[in-house]
């Protein structure tokens, strides 16, 4: 295999896919690429593709985190419970939702950095204090989130695909942050963690960051999922925990850290949410989906390791 | 004696659990009579038999997110299988495609080279959508007379369910801390190539410990099913990450190779307590789990922590 | 001639054990100052401890005249320190131009640019001689490139002193030279230079000064006029060595091989590898470090795949995992004992029982251990092997370079084994316990057992061995015995073999 082709096999791979269940996607729904279809996709996807992102940036650094479900929920919650019908008070609710979220990830971040405790852990008992959190936000589904901006959001505003455009200007941000030098020091302490500390890199600062990070885009998963439901579940975000994760090792990111890219997260989700789409279309019951989607996950690791596995043994 | 202690995480848990009973029984109401431990050490016993399944994968440092999964799967099936054959096939079959769910993580892990995180969730996953075609999305619910007499009666006053847990937990003392096998366990546990360099059988060992954790989770499927006298597809929920925490919180190191199964059974009370505790101040859902995670945490950062090897 | 760096009275020790004893010396600007010792005389530590990865005890380092206070790389780097550590500190998964600058990436209006990276790195690499594409990861590059990289990497800060820390260990003759004129152009601009080395060549050629550590203490500095390679070993060392090895086998010895090997070979690393290890005898692989000798060792206790023939007794067998191996009765002591030879974090206990559960616990698996004859077995282990350890539970790491090296190779006994592979038996062990270590294989060897052994220490296989398999890039280029095997002819041989395959 060349070089070129194997250095990138994942990305290769899961274009590949993408390309397949695209043409069978356009097959059995012609209107695809019609700017309503592309708004109301776009919408459905917006929120695992970005708590992914946010997985991505924790996995870099080598760890991981379980309570970004939780964390999820909670930026949903602080954001219907202060939003109004306003353009003012909803920008303001968003950026009370995210500083919410981005403090809590900080949190996760500290206790995995200075505390001596495993992420795992760490996470996990996170997990159930963000969740409790996020309950006394808002005990019950409901809050408030303005007719006019879940219209425009899911119906397309002057005929732009509000979704894709927010998924873009985040992953435009990612691509920005990462190319500064905390980016580059995220790959570094997850490539190698002492010797990134022998060089001179603030680990800890790097790791509180990087969790801080995924915080924001886990909060901007959890508006969107608001702003697309038009209103409020305390406990809708849990499930994203572990397909965040299936969806970044999906996308070649490495539970070691410092291996893997945005973008094969970022195709990652969108072949799963396609998939399940594409099922749905076939009329086979979506019960089946969780099965595809175990198996999708089975499958794409397996032909990694078992491609890859020849240079380490 | 300070080397002892701190090397002896599972004791720390069985001290921590005595001082929050202790605690318990003198300022909050409630917690002083004998029902109230018959209770308690009985709602233990599911979680307590699900963190010793689990307790054996962690040792070999490994993972199981497919308790939960299996939990409801075995419930799920017998309570069907029983309303249509009786209640002792319902039982077999339930324990054997709980241990079939094991094998097959273990297959995963063995020859697709599978992190463990990624099998166990991928196959909890599956299982999951299998249980919703196999039900149509409406489990059935069954009153298996064994299941509930396994589920509620006592033997001289000692809920039976707390007396399998802890045959349970004997037998797995046995096979961790006494047995050949356990020894293997211990070995991948610590370092995975020093393992494979000193002839341990990686195969054997992880099949071992996977399917007895699947079989473990199962067994707790059928207890609750005997519990509540109805299945659901939710379940086992609560057990995913409640049996890492009880393994966790009874000193076993998430990292594996450091720890003792006993521990786990106090760390399975010690949560069942917290929680329980945090019913009798009459805190909401939500001020509950603040709380509870915060207790983790501190608890965690007391005694848990993991000692850097460099 | 002004004082860069000084070092005073500076002790140090782990969980106990000191390794470091009232230690000073200082290093002047513009000139290179060698550290000398043997492995475990406190090398690393003096020089962990000047970068600021470790704190001293007590005692004082004095840098530019001030005394450091609240030392960390992050400072030392930053105060113009610069080092090239024994233990590579580079990011295998990012690139050769990202880990050039790694953690100092330059940036453009708070951006980093990968092609002003690749465009500021190409000058660097230039001149420590690497000529690869900066956009490589470093993960793909050689051993010995990835040093060069770690080097051009210490460069880039434009360091008043610059620590090369066993950085030429897997460098060829070429690119020795070009770390040398980088150290000979930093000296002549007034810069300082700390070398370590086991190559003494290397030092005397290229260091002003040395200064010579053993067991934690500092022996002596010299300058480089009043010193050579005999005087420095035997300042080194610091005794006489004649009763390092012990006698050798009898001449005689020519018995039928219990393992043969013919064509062995493993991809990328050695090929047609023909050894006949024969009960009684110790056989060296010896060659320049990575030439394949670890890989042969590594294929004949089955953690790597290879091709070619390999018969014990006789017989064809394949060795495709290392159960297959011990059960086939081979034992390995690897060179990385700490990953592979021990669990460190397990007990003295447990490590020594591991192989040896089979009989302690015999029938299936799952049969109890039985704690007695585990006891039993180990007290003999640690009665006959002279381990030092406080008790049978104490963990592995926290035992001396020396007994951990003793349990590794210990833990083998019991099962008997037929075959033992040792690679590098004695690195980082000290004089007394190489000793010990030597004269317990000419014993094993004595009651039948056959021994291999790698090493890149010219006078332990010399020593120690009955025969030695030259190897260079992957093949064995020449077998020495009885008189032939000399440290000349060895060394000879090492070097000749590179002609030969260039000519």
């Amino acid at each position: 295999m060349p070089e070129f082709l194997r250095a990138r096999l994942d990305l290769v791979g899961l274009c590949g896919l993408l390309v397949v269940v695209l043409f069978a996607y356009q097959q059995l729904d012609p209107t695809l690429l019609d700017p309503s279809t592309i708004t109301i996709l776009s919408a459905q996807f917006l929120p695992l593709i970005l708590a992914a992102v946010g997985q991505t940036i924790v996995m870099l650094t080598g760890g991981i985190d379980l309570s970004l479900g939780a964390v999820l929920s909670l930026g949903m919650a602080v954001f219907v419970v202060t939003a109004t019908d306003d353009a003012g008070g909803v920008l303001l609710a968003m950026a009370l939702a995210l500083v919410v979220t981005v403090l809590a990830g900080a949190a996760n971040g500290v206790l995995v950095a200075y505390a001596g405790l495993p992420p795992i852990i760490v996470t996990l008992a996170a997990s159930f204090l963000w969740g409790g959190v996020t309950l006394i936000v808002l005990p019950q589904p409901g809050g408030h989130v303005p007719s006019g901006l879940v219209r425009a959001y899911n119906m397309g505003w002057h005929g732009i695909a509000l979704p894709a455009v927010a998924i873009a200007i985040a992953l435009v941000g990612w691509k920005l942050v990462r190319s500064t030098r905390f980016g580059m020091a995220v790959y570094a302490v997850g490539g190698n963690e002492h010797g990134a500390y022998a060089n001179g890199i603030a680990t800890g600062r790097t790791k509180i960051l990087a969790y801080g990070f995924a915080g924001f885009f886990v909060g901007l998963a959890g508006i969107g999922l608001a702003i697309q439901t038009g209103s409020g579940d305390p406990t809708i975000g849990v499930p994203y925990t572990l397909n965040s994760i299936a969806v970044a090792v999906l996308g070649g990111i490495s539970f070691f850290g410092g291996v893997g890219q945005m973008r094969g997260t970022v195709l990652g989700a969108l072949l799963l949410g396609l998939l399940t789409n594409l099922l749905l279309f076939t009329g086979i019951s979506t019960f089946y989906q969780m099965i595809l989607q175990g198996v999708v996950l089975v499958v794409a690791v397996a032909v990694k390791t078992l491609a890859t596995r020849e240079r380490v043994a | 004696m300070r080397a002892l202690l701190r090397d002896n995480r599972a004791a720390w848990s069985f001290g921590v659990l005595a001082l929050v009973w202790l605690a318990a029984v003198l300022f909050a109401q409630g917690f002083d009579s004998i029902a109230s431990v018959r209770y308690l050490i009985q709602t233990a016993s599911f979680l307590g038999i699900v963190a010793v399944g689990q307790t054996l994968v962690v040792m070999m440092s490994g993972i199981d997110l497919s308790v939960s999964a299996v939990v409801a799967l075995s419930a799920v099936v017998c309570a069907r299988v029983a309303s249509d054959s009786d209640g002792a096939t319902g039982i077999m079959v339930a324990l054997a495609v709980s241990v079939l769910v094991g094998l097959v993580n273990a297959a995963g892990l063995i020859w697709l080279h599978l992190p463990p995180m990624v099998m166990t969730l991928a196959t909890g996953t599956v299982i999951a959508g299998a249980l919703l075609i196999y039900t149509n999305g409406s489990p059935s619910s069954a009153r298996i007379p064994l299941l509930d007499a396994l589920a509620n009666d006592d033997v001289l006053g000692v809920p039976l369910a707390t007396v399998l847990w802890l045959a349970i937990a004997a037998a797995a003392v046995w096979l961790l801390h006494l047995s050949r096998l356990g020894r293997y366990a211990f070995a991948l546990g610590n370092s995975e190539p020093a393992s494979r360099a000193s002839g341990v059988p990686v195969p054997v060992t992880t099949f071992v410990m996977y399917t007895a954790c699947a079989l473990l989770a199962g067994v707790a499927g059928l207890v609750l099913l005997g519990f509540t006298g109805t299945s659901s597809l939710t379940m086992g929920n609560p057990y995913q990450l409640l049996s890492i925490a009880a393994v966790v919180l009874g000193g076993t190191s998430i990292l594996g190779g450091r720890g003792h199964v006993l521990g786990t059974v106090a760390g399975a009370l010690l949560l069942t307590l917290l929680t329980a505790l945090l019913v009798a101040w009459n805190l909401d859902e939500g001020p509950r789990q603040v709380a509870l995670g915060l207790l983790i945490i501190a608890l965690l950062l007391a005694y848990a922590r993991e000692r850097r090897t460099t | 001639m002004t004082v860069s760096l000084s070092v005073e009275k500076v002790s140090k020790s782990f969980a106990g054990v000191r390794v470091l004893r009232d230690v000073s010396f200082e290093i002047r600007t513009g000139e290179v100052l060698a550290l000398v010792g043997e492995n475990g005389a406190g090398k690393s530590t003096v020089l962990s401890l000047i970068t600021g990865l470790l704190a001293p005890d007590s005692g004082t380092i004095r840098y530019a005249g001030e005394p450091v206070r609240a030392w960390s790389p992050h400072r030392a780097r930053a105060a113009g320190i610069a080092s090239v550590h024994q233990e590579l500190s580079l990011n295998p998964h990012q690139t050769v131009a990202e880990n050039v600058f790694l953690g100092a990436w330059p940036t453009r209006h708070g951006l980093v640019r990968h092609r002003d990276l690749v465009a500021k790195a190409r000058p660097l690499l230039a001149r420590v001689g690497v000529d690869v594409d900066p956009r490589t990861r470093v993960g793909r590059l050689p051993l010995g490139v990835r040093q060069l990289v770690e080097l051009a990497k210490a460069l880039t800060s434009d360091p008043r002193l610059l620590i090369l820390d066993e950085a030429t260990s897997a460098l060829d003759d070429d690119q020795v030279n070009a770390v040398f004129r980088v150290v000979d152009d930093l000296r002549e601009r007034g810069r300082s230079v700390v070398i370590v080395s086991h190559r003494m060549g290397e030092l005397l050629a290229i260091s002003d000064r040395l200064t010579v550590l053993k067991d934690g203490e500092v022996v002596t500095t010299r300058d480089r006029e009043e010193t050579d390679h005999d005087d420095l070993v035997r300042l080194m060392v610091g005794r006489e060595l004649s009763d390092m090895f012990p006698a050798k086998a009898a001449r005689d010895t020519r018995m039928e091989p219990v393992l043969r090997t013919r064509g062995l070979s493993v991809p990328s690393a050695c090929e047609g590898i023909d050894l006949d290890l024969v009960p009684g005898r110790i056989v060296g692989l010896g060659g320049l470090q990575g030439q394949g000798q670890r890989e042969v060792l590594r294929a004949l206790f089955g953690l790597r795949r290879h091709s070619g023939q390999i018969e014990m007794d006789g017989r064809p067998c394949r060795l495709s995992a290392p159960r297959e191996a011990i059960r086939r009765g081979i034992g390995y002591v690897p060179e990385d004992r700490k990953a592979e030879g021990l669990h460190v974090t397990q007990s003295v206990r447990t490590n020594l029982a591991l192989p040896s559960l089979r009989v302690l616990a015999p029938g299936r698996t799952l049969t109890t251990v039985s704690r007695q004859r585990e006891a039993r077995l180990v007290a003999d282990l640690i009665e006959r092997m002279r381990v030092k350890a406080s008790s049978p539970a104490q963990e592995v790491r926290r035992l001396s370079g020396g007994n951990q090296q003793k349990v590794a190779l210990a833990k083998w006994l019991p099962t008997n084994p037929r075959v033992l592979l040792l690679a590098e038996p004695t690195r980082g062990i000290d004089v007394g316990t190489k000793r010990e270590i030597y004269h317990l294989l000419r014993g094993l060897a004595d009651d039948g057992m056959a021994v291999l052994v790698t090493s890149g220490d010219t006078m332990e296989l010399v020593g120690l061995c009955d025969e030695v398999a030259v190897m260079y890039e992957g093949t064995v280029v020449d077998l020495l015995h009885g008189e032939d095997l000399t440290e000349e002819r060895l060394v000879h041989a090492s070097v000749v073999g590179r002609e030969v395959t260039h000519a």
